[in-house]
């Protein structure tokens, strides 16, 4: 886990030197000339080999310190306690949302298939999928800020200082961002509920004298809980991943915004830092949903390709 | 002038504004409240010496007095910790240190403590401010409200020097006992104390109840939201999150200026946009092909089209308002494009030039660019465009690697002598081919030898011609102050440095 | 086969975006960069139907010359993810072994971390731009197509023709080649359909955040970004350039779910619709 997460940063590494850009050139400020910038490298160790900063680095990973922002002189670690929380609690939100609309609408897909609703379900899963979610953000924060006046356009509160308003920060970020989630869980609901439904336990229940409903939620959803949480896992990744572009239109100074704006002024222990900690998310995410799968589902029926 | 419906709609608005302002300015000023303002960045550091940024200083100045002040509207220098200065010769600087003033942490702001971080900024190895200095040889104190400062050569920039980040005064014993911490744990003698700074979120100050100055602060404290967006930070003043936002752009500015009980103003500033040229190679280093480009671009259009007839078109790096301006420099370079291509013509390109355009990712700069190139097609200049991000742009245009010219701006220093060394000195780090202008070097030093205002100016215009007639840059716009803020707001007033100030601001209701 | 009236519909717009390809220089009523500053951010009236940006320039013109740019940068994004991405697939799950852990711990390690926040990585690297822009989410993408090359393969694999050809002593090229790209080729040109959209919505993000298409070319993303600038302005500037996003994108899934159903008639005959999303598609196992 730790070494998946490990090779993750040393690309990022390579990656951002073979960027042009210095941040000694940044750090020297605007009355900047060669020889302060040389003395900045020197400063900052940035004019040692590639090989010993990504070591020295590791060696303070390993010893549990990220180190210090080039650019702010923040501890990496207190910038990443401090920014993450916003954008978690955007992402799980946004998964919320997601699972609220998406589960629901799934399952009534799967019990009317090839009705009406089916394809209502079908337009909407398509659109989802299909929305820029930067776009969606505009268009929300048009009608439900600007026009409406009903939620803050911009910022973040973090949730230990004011749930409510926290809440009402995070809800226009967390729609724009649950679109996509949103399809995708009514797609493989109504998909994996579909084949479910049709199997020949399910005839035997209903000539029990089961009623449709029962059926469905006893034992469809046990059956494709492995396949959601699987689907939960993967959105989680991308959910992260997408909110670089949501915190930019929302202005939440949340982990997204940090690793852009870390990675562009080349502020590399920064970057790394947050890679480090984001693979680790997304690895321990996936990891657990392994471990909860195997309890619920020992077998391991859970597939998952390609 | 019409630029279509909406801007007709802000016309009447800003009439409307500007006599709420004219009816605000009455009020005496009252005590108390804390002032929100929508500030749009992080500071690169609260140390003076290692910050970075010419943003730094709206967040800087409430914690840090300077020795000496310059005044709002002309930029000459006037009294602030420092009450008098005197060359007593050419290479002697004396300053008068006001007495009985102390940092936030009572250390007493003395000769001895003005000794120390002019000395801290010299020998100081993060300092960036080191070349600023660079005149002083030694510094010596006669009693405890007495500065010399001994120089190297003549430096009349000094004074005006002390009025930014050098003259920033912090406490010794702080900076003694925090080091490199201290860029984030500031301790000065203004008229705020640091409460706390959360990136990227907010920056928070309180009021110095040992201020040297009586009656003041009117203000409870100071909360900086840090919000990089502009336009998200005009709405959050809109609706009522923040009290007050500046630098804003013209159609942001259209925008407050419809937005109910907000107050906006426009004031010029020194801020200039220009492109900046690598003079040092290929075409470029002919100046007919530099002047074929400062006749093929429409100022005014680009006024009118980029800044909606809000900023001041730029002949030279100076604005109209400042001591320095010289009204004979002006209107070089008129728009002509046929002047543009018999000029290329006349440099061997008979079927018009392609150049290299660099410019920044952000969507106002892409527009300007947008602009530039459409202008410039009718001179026979084709301009291929390459945009990144600041850091990355900045750093390949400004090292030589790359670009034919870069579409930037130039903050403004307190003193003129600082931008021309630094933009076309042989050494200057914004010139990035290195290439000598003859005579440059020489008029430079001239406008450091005299204190008398006068001779400074004639001084200058001879750098400034020497500038203009070699076509060193394509000077565009100078930026104004664009500023709103809700009508609780009161007593802000604009400076020519365009770094906002809130030295008198205090919150009526 | 019986074309899906919704497949008709998507292959239809699609056709029509090429034709305002080609075919832009007649069909725009104005130029994509002429500017007239006096006549910005005008709402859409007779003379200019979807209104003028705030340089002054007709949108619905710079709509039409854009969809060249949105075809042809979708297109380069995936042609280079299949470039990077399919050959070490095939030869991860064809070799197995150590080649297969290596290929698949650096798969695992680019899809560990987000896309976009990958692709914003290697545009610093390339410099900004419209192919430079593209090659980057082409890079990003190529790990989807690499895993997906090898699962395939890895079944392909153990199949007896093949099993068989290998004891003939055939070289491991030669089966790539003759027996396993043929018989993989099928999913991943669905799987390249469907990454088609994503590529779309890639370019739009990066432009929106300034890194793709550069100025004064018309792009739609670019346009978003610049009608976000003037949101309380001129808000109708924002509805067409993303309309046109989604509707492309929608035929480009659409496309993918058609060419699924005609190559593979078999699988979920029930999941119209479904079953689109290139990076998350899960399914039950159909061949195991």
């Amino acid at each position: 886990m730790l070494p998946a997460a490990l090779l993750a940063t040393l690309l990022v590494f390579a990656l951002l030197h073979l960027v042009p850009g210095d941040p000694a050139v940044t750090l020297a400020g605007e009355n900047a000339s060669a020889a302060r910038i040389s003395e900045i490298r020197h400063l900052t160790g940035l004019d040692r080999p590639l090989a010993v900063q990504y070591l020295v680095w590791l060696n303070g990973v390993l010893h549990g310190d990220l180190s210090r922002s080039l650019l702010s002189g923040m501890p990496v670690a207190q910038a990443i306690a401090e920014k993450l929380p916003l954008s978690l609690f955007i992402v799980v939100l946004a998964m919320a949302f997601a699972l609220v609309l998406g589960v629901p609408l799934g399952i009534l897909a799967a019990t009317h298939t090839g009705s009406i609703i089916d394809g209502v379900v079908s337009g909407l899963a398509a659109l989802g999928v299909a929305l820029p979610n930067f776009w969606l953000a505009m268009i929300l924060v048009a009608l439900f800020a600007i026009d409406l006046h009903w939620l803050p356009a911009t910022g973040a509160v973090p949730l230990r200082d004011n749930p409510i308003q926290a809440l009402r920060h995070a809800i226009l970020p967390a729609m724009a961002l649950a679109a996509g989630g949103m399809a995708e869980v009514a797609r493989q609901v109504r998909g994996a509920l579909t084949v479910v439904l049709r199997a020949p336990f399910v005839r035997n229940l209903h000539a029990k004298g089961l009623s449709g409903a029962a059926i469905v939620w006893r034992h469809g959803i046990r059956n494709i809980a492995a396949l959601l949480l699987t689907l939960l896992a993967l959105l989680f990744n991308r959910t992260l991943g997408a909110t670089v572009v949501i915190e930019t239109v929302f202005a939440i100074p949340g982990i997204g915004s940090t690793m852009v704006e870390a990675a562009v002024g080349k502020d590399f222990p920064m970057v790394q830092g947050v890679v480090l900690v984001m693979a680790l998310l997304v690895i321990m995410s996936n990891l657990l949903v392994d471990l909860v799968i195997g309890w619920i589902d020992p077998r391991g029926r859970r597939s998952v390709g390609p | 002038m019409s630029v279509g419906r909406r801007v007709v709609l802000g016309g009447a608005a800003a009439a409307l504004a500007s006599a709420r302002l004219r009816r605000a300015e009455a009020e005496a000023p009252k005590q108390g409240g804390v002032l929100r303002v929508s500030a749009y960045g992080d500071i690169t550091s609260f140390d003076p010496a290692t910050g970075r940024s010419g943003e730094d200083h709206v967040q800087l100045y409430p914690l840090y007095d300077t020795l000496i002040d310059y005044d709002f509207t002309t930029l000459t220098a006037r009294p602030r910790l420092a009450t008098s200065w005197n060359f007593i010769d050419s290479k002697t600087l004396v300053l008068d240190i006001r007495p009985a003033v102390v940092f936030h942490d009572s250390t007493a702001c003395d000769a001895e403590a003005v000794k120390y971080n002019l000395d801290r900024v010299r020998s100081y190895a993060r300092s960036n401010i080191k070349a600023d200095v660079d005149a002083i040889d030694a510094i010596e104190t006669r009693g405890t409200q007495q500065v010399v400062l001994h120089l190297k050569r003549p430096d009349t920039a000094l004074p005006l020097v002390l009025s930014d980040r050098a003259g920033m005064m912090v406490s010794p014993t702080a900076f003694a006992k925090y080091g490199e911490a201290f860029d984030r744990n500031p301790v000065g003698a203004g008229a705020m104390r640091f409460v706390e700074w959360r990136d990227k979120d907010r920056t928070v100050y309180a009021r110095n109840d040992k201020y040297w100055q009586p009656g003041r602060p009117y203000l409870d404290g100071i909360r900086f939201a840090l919000i990089s967006d502009l336009q998200t930070g005009l709405r959050s003043v809109m609706t009522g999150e923040n009290d007050f936002i500046y630098a804003l752009t013209p159609q942001q500015m259209m925008l407050a200026r419809r937005g109910r009980d907000l107050v906006t103003s426009a004031s010029p500033t020194l801020f200039c946009q220009l492109l900046f040229f690598n003079y040092g190679r290929g075409p470029m280093a002919d100046a007919r092909v530099r002047e074929a480009i400062n006749y093929a671009i429409d100022r005014k259009t680009f006024d009118q089209a980029s800044a909606l007839d809000l900023y001041q078109i730029a002949d030279m790096l100076l604005p109209k308002e400042h001591w320095a301006y010289d009204a004979a420099l002006t209107g070089r370079y008129p728009h002509d494009p046929d002047r543009a291509r018999a000029l290329l013509a006349e440099a061997g390109y008979h079927n018009g030039i392609t150049l290299d355009l660099m410019a920044y990712n952000d969507q106002a700069s892409q527009q300007r660019a947008e602009i530039l190139i459409e202008q410039m097609k009718a001179g026979g200049i084709t301009l291929r465009m390459k945009s990144g991000a600041l850091p990355e742009i900045t750093g390949q245009f400004f090292s030589g690697k790359i670009g034919d010219m870069l579409l930037a701006a130039w903050t403004g220093r307190p003193d003129p002598s600082l931008s021309y060394a630094l933009m076309f000195g042989k050494n200057g780090y914004f010139n990035p081919g290195g290439a000598e202008t003859p005579g440059l070097e020489d008029a430079l030093s001239a406008t450091r030898v005299s204190e008398a205002l006068d001779v400074r100016k004639t001084a200058f215009a001879t750098v400034q011609k020497i500038v203009i007639d070699n076509a060193l840059c394509a000077p565009l716009l100078f930026q104004s102050q664009l500023v709103a803020h809700n009508t609780k707001v009161q007593g802000w007033q604009p400076t020519l440095l365009g770094k906002p100030r809130f030295d008198d601001v205090f919150l009526s209701g | 086969m019986r074309l899906h009236p919704m497949s008709a519909l998507a292959i239809l717009w699609l056709t029509v975006l090429v034709l305002l390809g080609f075919l832009a220089p007649w069909l725009a009523p104005a130029s994509p960069t002429a500017q007239n500053p006096a006549e910005a951010l005008l709402p859409p009236d007779a003379r200019h139907w979807l209104g003028t940006d705030d340089l002054g320039r007709d949108v619905l013109s710079r709509l039409i010359y854009g969809s060249p740019v949105a075809l042809a940068a979708s297109f380069l994004a995936v042609a280079v993810a299949a470039l990077i991405g399919v050959p070490p697939g095939l030869l991860a799950g064809f070799a197995g072994g150590w080649i297969d852990m290596l290929i698949g711990r650096l798969v695992d390690a680019v899809l560990s971390f987000p896309a976009i926040i990958l692709a914003v990585g290697i545009t610093g690297a390339l410099g900004a731009g419209l192919i430079d822009g593209m090659i980057a989410v082409g890079v990003v993408f190529a790990p989807v197509l690499a895993r997906l090359a090898r699962a395939e393969t890895r079944l392909v694999r153990a199949e007896p023709y093949v099993e068989a050809a290998r004891g003939f002593g055939a070289s491991t090229f030669y089966l790539l080649r003759r027996h396993i790209l043929p018989n993989v080729a099928e999913p991943l040109i669905v799987q390249m359909t469907l990454l088609l959209a994503q590529a779309l919505l890639a370019e739009a993000s990066l432009s929106f955040l300034g890194l793709g298409a550069q100025p004064p070319a018309p792009s739609w993303g670019a346009m978003l970004a610049r009608a976000y600038t003037y949101m309380e302005i001129a808000p109708e500037q924002m509805y067409a350039p993303g309309l046109a996003i989604v509707f492309t994108s929608l035929a480009f899934n659409r496309l993918g779910e058609a060419l699924r159903a005609a190559l593979d008639p078999h699988k979920d005959p029930s999941g119209h619709f479904f079953d689109t999303d290139p990076a998350t598609t899960i399914s039950p196992d159909r061949r195991a």
